[in-house]
């Protein structure tokens, strides 16, 4: 039941407007239906999120989250939303006005457009590029240049501070990610979001073969560090730098940069979902679109699962991992992925065993002994 | 159903994002209260008086990750057209982006020889 | 173990057993807290989740003073004695006798001040009350969204209804001791030789 819900929504709609409309103009009310569907269902996503992350953190920490505002508390990102909006929003003297009043906007819109090539169900992606895996990647990593607008912007040493940090973590951290991307879209044979998951309809979903297992851990590492959460969160991590590249962001500009860290968490679990699990593929009892919802939401648990167990890395351990870990890994990951494709069944698992469990003891064991080696004893290196 | 052009609703969408957030930002502004006080416009330090300014050196361990991500981002992105071509290339064409993915990793090692990777 | 990811794993594991023991937890609870259970209380050591559910308050709480007015008559039973204001140990109680039109003082107070954020809810006023008129509430949500300098007469009062409803073992036991007296003055009245006060009788008491 249900399957094509949001395509007949979408048709009625059409219909409706060419009913009304001179026939020209009926391609761009098809884009900006589909344009206008993201923007609706983006921000309600996020007040979900932000409701499901306090209350399954909340669990986690055996204590209730939210539980005042409505039935089990599903109305308090409500009741945020609109406390934000009424807070008073404070530019400090000595901050570029122009920076601090636009950087939260033009930080918090690219996330929208994140959402616009994901396959939300058989059908339904918005803008079905063919390069969309690439588009992806491009607006997801312009999220950086407007961290270190705002942070600069607010001139207070936490937000530079901050923003520095968090550029550096998600410079390092695209690495890995772009290179493990490759590996799906080698075997996809596609740059396409949708030809990606058709891919993953004919051979089984990637995360069940042992490259696609090991592609998607480093993903997932690569996606949490990307949106900045914890574990990887050193760019706002409030015992050290307060709120980091925000800290002099208040009101609805914080909520601003709150919506841009949550969706954009949520569009890489909706990515991970998209080039590992399969996509919107699953059993016919649920709609396509249920099912990538909740493979979605499965994704982001894992990453609300990583915040209520993991401490925060120091930053040398973070750039660590990135470079000496992640990095020779997914490159393994796309060696073991061409192996993959050309070597017969048998001999392809044992390449792939061979090759990952492998290199994954080494890396660790020598990851292992940077580790205890940086924190040997050294001379106090100065603050900056 | 008609299909839009990807192009169209992505400037649709870019248009529209913006002025999505950005008219929220001006309601704010105009029903939020505005009562600015000499010491609300400090930068915030914890409450402690502002030691110098914020705009200053940072350490050149930042621009050495950037340059070294400059680096390896541009060569990973050449890896792309192949990965699209991967099954038409064959294992000739295999061969040749290991070689490829080889300098990748002399490039890595030599980065980190030279402690460009180094947090110190 | 010598591999990344091994004590995380670990403490994955641990994190999402706590996560699972909360629902088991959960079902527990509600178990308990069903009706036919017995009830919060019936079984050991529990927590109550307070604006929903709550404890029964025992009838000797005691918060802030009232004055009573009686419910039949409407009359204040405060006669304005004074006796409060010097029991108290911290001194928060004020009283102004009113005074009738020919000058003379009244039996009727004609202000009654009570100072909350000073009065330590001891209880003293109510103990030492020759007429009953001051009691000490039950009541104790007292969270205000302004701070109260001082109560006054209007804010004190409360109908003996109230206090009957909210005190039900004190009222019974009130009553029990009149009716009893009263049988004991009924009897004395009713024996062939009427008793003559004992002397020094007011002594003993005192």
């Amino acid at each position: 039941m249900g399957e094509t819900l949001f395509l007949d929504l979408k048709d009625f709609a059409l219909a409706v407007a060419a009913a009304l409309l001179p026939g020209g103009l009926l391609a761009s009310v098809s884009a900006l239906i589909s344009a206008g569907a993201v923007l609706v269902v983006a921000p309600v996503t996020m007040m979900f999120l932000t409701w499901v992350e306090r209350k399954g953190v909340g669990r986690f920490q055996d204590r209730y989250g939210p539980n005042r505002v409505g039935p089990f508390g599903v109305l308090q990102p409500i009741a945020d939303g609109i406390k934000m909006i009424l807070k008073e929003d404070i530019i400090p003297d000595g901050s570029d006005r122009l920076l601090h009043n636009i950087m939260p906007v033009l930080a918090a819109a690219p996330v929208f457009l994140l959402f616009l090539v994901l396959p939300f169900g058989r059908g339904m992606v918005a803008a079905d590029l063919n390069v969309g895996v690439l588009f992806f990647l491009c607006i997801s990593s312009m999220q950086s240049p407007m961290i270190i607008s705002a942070g600069l912007g607010a001139r207070s040493k936490y937000s530079v501070l901050g923003s520095m940090r968090a550029v550096v973590q998600v410079l390092s951290y695209e690495i890995p990610m772009v290179i493990v991307i490759v590996a799906v879209v080698m075997t996809a044979g596609s740059m396409s979001t949708s030809e990606i998951v058709a891919a993953q309809v004919r051979d089984g979903w990637f995360v069940l073969t042992p490259w696609g297992a090991f592609g998607f851990i480093v993903f997932l590492i690569a996606a949490t560090a990307e949106a900045n959460r914890s574990p990887f969160d050193m760019s706002e991590a409030e015992s050290e730098l307060v709120a980091g590249f925000h800290t002099e962001y208040s009101g609805f500009k914080f909520a601003l940069f709150q919506m841009a860290e949550f969706l954009s968490a949520f569009a890489s679990a909706g990515l991970a979902a998209t080039l590992f699990l399969g996509g919107w593929q699953g059993p016919g009892f649920l709609p396509s679109w249920a099912w990538f919802g909740a493979k979605a939401l499965g994704v982001y648990f894992v990453l609300v699962w990583f915040r209520a167990t993991l401490p925060r890395f120091r930053i040398d351990q973070l750039l660590a991992l990135a470079w000496k870990f992640l990095f020779p890994l997914s490159l393994l990951v796309v060696v073991a992925a061409a192996a993959w494709y050309f070597m017969p069944l048998l001999p392809a698992l044992v390449t792939n065993l061979v090759l990952l469990v492998g290199g994954y003891g080494l890396l660790s064991s020598w990851i292992l002994s940077e580790f205890i080696r940086m924190n040997a004893p050294r001379a106090v290196p100065d603050a900056r | 159903m008609l299909p839009a052009d990807p192009r169209a609703v992505i400037a649709i969408a870019a248009v529209l994002a913006v002025l999505a957030m950005a008219v929220p930002l001006v309601f704010a502004k105009l029903v939020s209260p505005r009562n600015p006080g000499r010491e609300k416009q400090r930068p915030y330090e914890c409450g402690v008086v502002e030691a110098g300014d914020s705009w200053k050196q940072v350490r050149i361990q930042y621009y050495m990750y950037a340059l070294v991500f400059l680096v390896f981002d541009v060569e990973v992105l050449f890896l792309y057209p192949w990965a699209v071509a991967f099954k038409e290339a064959g294992l000739i064409g295999l061969a040749e982006m290991f070689v490829f993915i080889g300098l990748l990793v002399v490039a890595w090692a030599y980065a980190l020889k030279h402690r460009a990777l180094e947090w110190e | 173990m010598k591999f990344l990811g091994y004590h995380v794993a670990k403490g994955m594991l641990v994190t999402i057993s706590r996560f699972a023991n909360t629902y088991v937890q959960g079902v527990r609870r509600t178990l308990r807290m069903a009706p036919g259970s017995g009830g919060p209380g019936s079984q050991g050591i529990f927590t109550v989740q307070y604006p929903e559910q709550r404890l029964p308050v025992p009838e000797r709480f005691r918060v802030l003073p009232v004055l009573i007015r009686e419910e039949a008559t409407g009359k204040i039973r405060c006669t304005a004695c004074g006796i409060c204001t010097k029991v108290c140990p911290t001194q928060c109680i004020w009283i102004v006798q009113a005074k009738g039109e020919d000058g003379k003082t009244k039996n009727a107070p004609e202000s009654f001040c009570i100072e909350p954020n000073v009065c330590m809810n001891c209880g003293l006023c109510a103990e030492y009350c020759p007429f009953n008129a001051i009691k000490m509430d039950v009541k104790f949500e007292l969270a205000e969204y302004r701070r109260q300098e001082v109560l006054r007469l209007e804010d004190l009062l409360v109908s003996s209804e109230y206090y009957d409803r909210t005190h039900p073992q004190a009222t019974a036991e009130a009553a029990a001791a009149a009716a009893a007296k009263a049988a004991a003055k009924a009897a004395a009245a009713a024996a062939p030789t009427p008793a003559t006060p004992a002397p020094g009788g007011t002594h003993a008491a005192g």
